[in-house]
């Protein structure tokens, strides 16, 4: 693929990530708060009512709202953990759960179901990971729960500034019932190395080929720091899965991936890997019909996806093939019962 | 393009100058200036006159994806420490008669500080009474940025609304003329301009992958296959699809405007185009 939606030409016309910070009036009194905004002193810091109406608005540019991202500090009311959705893998586990403890990721990634699912570009952080827990907690009376605690964010990307990685792990630990999925395209690893392991946090890297990253997975680590950052869990001891989700489909596909998938395992050794997720790019429907007005010019985008059940993907035969070709790739490394397919229902 | 609302003349007298904007004659309802790429409304004081005014500057100059709002002019401040002269952009307009508070987004790394607004429904006469008194922490009052702010943002994505306000007075018997409010905005308005040009160029995502001739024969090849605007938005996509992934538009279409071929009607024109969207697919390619 020649063309990407690279935003990098035009990033000197707009203002530094977090250099606005829109505060709810109740989150300004959590310390989460004050620490955030102690790390960024020279935000423009706007005091709000509510998220929603600055998250909310009308007529918002997911794109380059994307390129100047703000801050949101916010204090999540109702609900605040979900059934697992049925384009997600629940990795053989009965009680699939996931949560948002914050809104948006940093990176920008074109494949990235969030520019259709949310309004906004910006980034809301919900302060009160402590009602979660306790959300958690009720849950753990009825049944074990497998809690995906990173999907509409990377929440290691964001330790620094937040630490609720951290918090979620040691919360696990004290939670023999839970288990958590923290997925994760960063390199940040060295954030939580000083812990130790728990065997009820799995740490997920998403992995492309370079090829793909490069295209477009925008402001994302290279692979090749994010396998760095997965081999140091994994000497550590932690589960660390892989995922290979999405595969692309990218002109030389079979090439791209038997290499990509050679480099991983002559990195990572395999007999450590707790598991392997493979899964083709799918999204909704209406929410590609979004993405593609905000970048016209991706090619990732622009292909003649098929549209199943409201789900968006590859030509079927050619997303079967693609999928059989790299199971077949990660077999050679991994038992047939440590890969899990994403399945379309 | 550029479009500008201010309240008074004396207010837009330095963009015009800047910009060398020609009174448009033929505009009836408000004085309208244009020039090479920027317009400019003066709309009156007051929310309604601002309400309507942006809305007919934006009726007469259709929006497009690199169009800028922006609202120049003075306002006052309750703080008396800030003197005359001080610019600022806006991140917060706070309504009064509502109560309603709107955030204009700030995406462009300015020259300029922020701050918030109250815009008043009457004039300020003394900075005690304004914004304070009402609850409010916005530092600055006006009477028509909340009015714009809801008329435009329905022509315009919230990036493309500016608001850039110039101190003018403390509500205090200061003496204002139209002359002294001109000269106050002339530094301003200078940098206001070159700060916007680069983000109005900046904000064109490129969109056409065809160079006029591939969208020509690509044109050509839609009738030749008998496509209905639908197939042909679809057939568009696909040849998007193929210059976007390093193929030549004219290997596609060539087929179709050979002079041995034939299509009879849309139906078989719909084979074509299966045929096509399989091809470009990947499937046959693992």
């Amino acid at each position: 693929m020649t063309h990407s939606n690279s935003p990098s030409q035009a990033q000197t016309i707009y203002n530094p990530p977090f250099s606005r910070i829109y505060v709810e009036r109740e989150a300004a009194e959590y310390p989460l708060a004050k620490q955030i905004l102690a790390r960024f002193p020279g935000a423009d810091v706007v005091e709000i009512e509510h998220y929603k109406d600055v998250f909310n608005r009308s007529h918002q540019s997911f794109y380059h709202q994307k390129q100047a991202q703000a801050l949101i500090l916010a204090v999540k009311k109702g609900t605040l953990i979900y059934p697992g959705a049925p384009v997600c893998q629940n990795f053989g586990n009965r009680h699939f759960y996931y949560t948002s403890n914050i809104m948006n990721c940093i990176y920008d990634c074109e494949y990235c179901y969030l520019q259709g699912m949310y309004p906004s570009g910006n980034l809301v952080v919900f302060l009160n990971q402590e009602d979660i827990f306790s959300q958690a907690e009720l849950l753990l009376k009825e049944h074990p729960v497998y809690l995906c605690v990173s999907y509409d964010t990377d929440l290691l990307a964001l330790e620094g500034v937040t630490g609720f990685t951290r918090n979620w792990i040691a919360f696990a630990e004290s939670h023999p019932d839970l288990t958590i999925e923290i997925r994760t395209k960063s390199a940040g690893f060295a954030a939580i190395s000083d812990m130790t392991p728990s065997k009820r946090a799995i740490l997920a890297w998403t992995i492309s080929p370079d090829a793909a990253a490069l295209l477009c997975e925008h402001r994302a680590p290279s692979v090749g720091v994010r396998l760095q950052s997965a081999k140091a869990a994994l000497d550590m001891g932690w589960p660390v899965r892989l995922c290979f989700d999405p595969l692309l489909m990218l002109p030389d596909a079979a090439k791209l991936y038997r290499e990509f998938v050679e480099e991983v395992f002559r990195l990572l050794p395999a007999e450590r890997i707790l598991d392997v997720s493979v899964g083709p790019f799918r999204i909704s429907a209406e929410y590609l019909k979004q993405i593609r007005k905000s970048r016209p010019a991706s090619a990732l985008l622009s292909y003649p996806f098929e549209i199943h059940g409201g789900v968006a993907s590859y030509n079927r035969e050619a997303c079967a093939a693609l999928m059989n070709y790299v199971y077949g790739l990660l077999t050679e490394h991994v038992k047939p019962e440590q890969i899990f397919r994403y399945e379309e229902e | 393009m550029l479009l500008f609302a201010t309240a008074l003349y004396c207010e837009a007298a330095p963009i015009i100058e800047h910009l060398h904007l020609k009174k448009d004659i033929s505009s009836r309802a408000f004085d309208l200036f244009a020039g090479e790429g920027a317009a400019l409304v003066i709309t009156g004081t007051g929310c309604a006159d601002a309400a309507a005014g942006a809305s007919y500057l934006l009726a007469n100059h259709p929006p497009e994806e690199n169009t800028l709002f922006i609202n120049f002019g003075t306002c006052g401040c309750q703080d008396l420490q800030i003197p005359p002269g001080s610019t600022f952009l806006l991140n917060r307009i706070r309504d009064e008669a509502t109560g309603r508070v709107y955030y204009p987004d700030l995406l462009f790394a300015a020259p300029f500080h922020t701050a918030g607004i109250t815009t008043l429904s009457r004039v300020m006469t003394s900075a005690r009474n304004s914004a304070a008194d009402h609850g409010c922490s916005n530092r600055l009052v006006d009477q028509e940025s909340s009015a714009l702010y809801q008329a435009t943002r329905h022509y315009l994505k919230q990036h493309q609304i500016l608001f850039c306000k110039v101190v003018s007075d403390h509500g205090a018997a200061e003496r204002i003329t139209p002359d002294s409010i001109a000269e106050l905005l002339k530094e301003p308005a200078r940098q206001l301009l070159s700060w916007l040009a680069p983000i109005e160029a900046a904000l064109i995502q490129p969109s056409d992958p065809f160079t006029p001739e591939e969208r020509t024969a690509l044109c050509t090849a839609s009738e030749a296959l008998h496509l209905t605007e639908a197939m042909k938005a679809e057939f568009l996509r696909l040849a998007a699809y193929a210059a976007l992934t390093g193929k030549h538009v004219s290997e596609l279409t060539a087929p179709f405007l050979a002079a041995d071929f034939t299509c009879k009607n849309k139906k078989e024109g719909k084979q074509y185009l299966d045929a096509l969207k399989f091809a470009l697919s990947g499937a046959d390619n693992l």
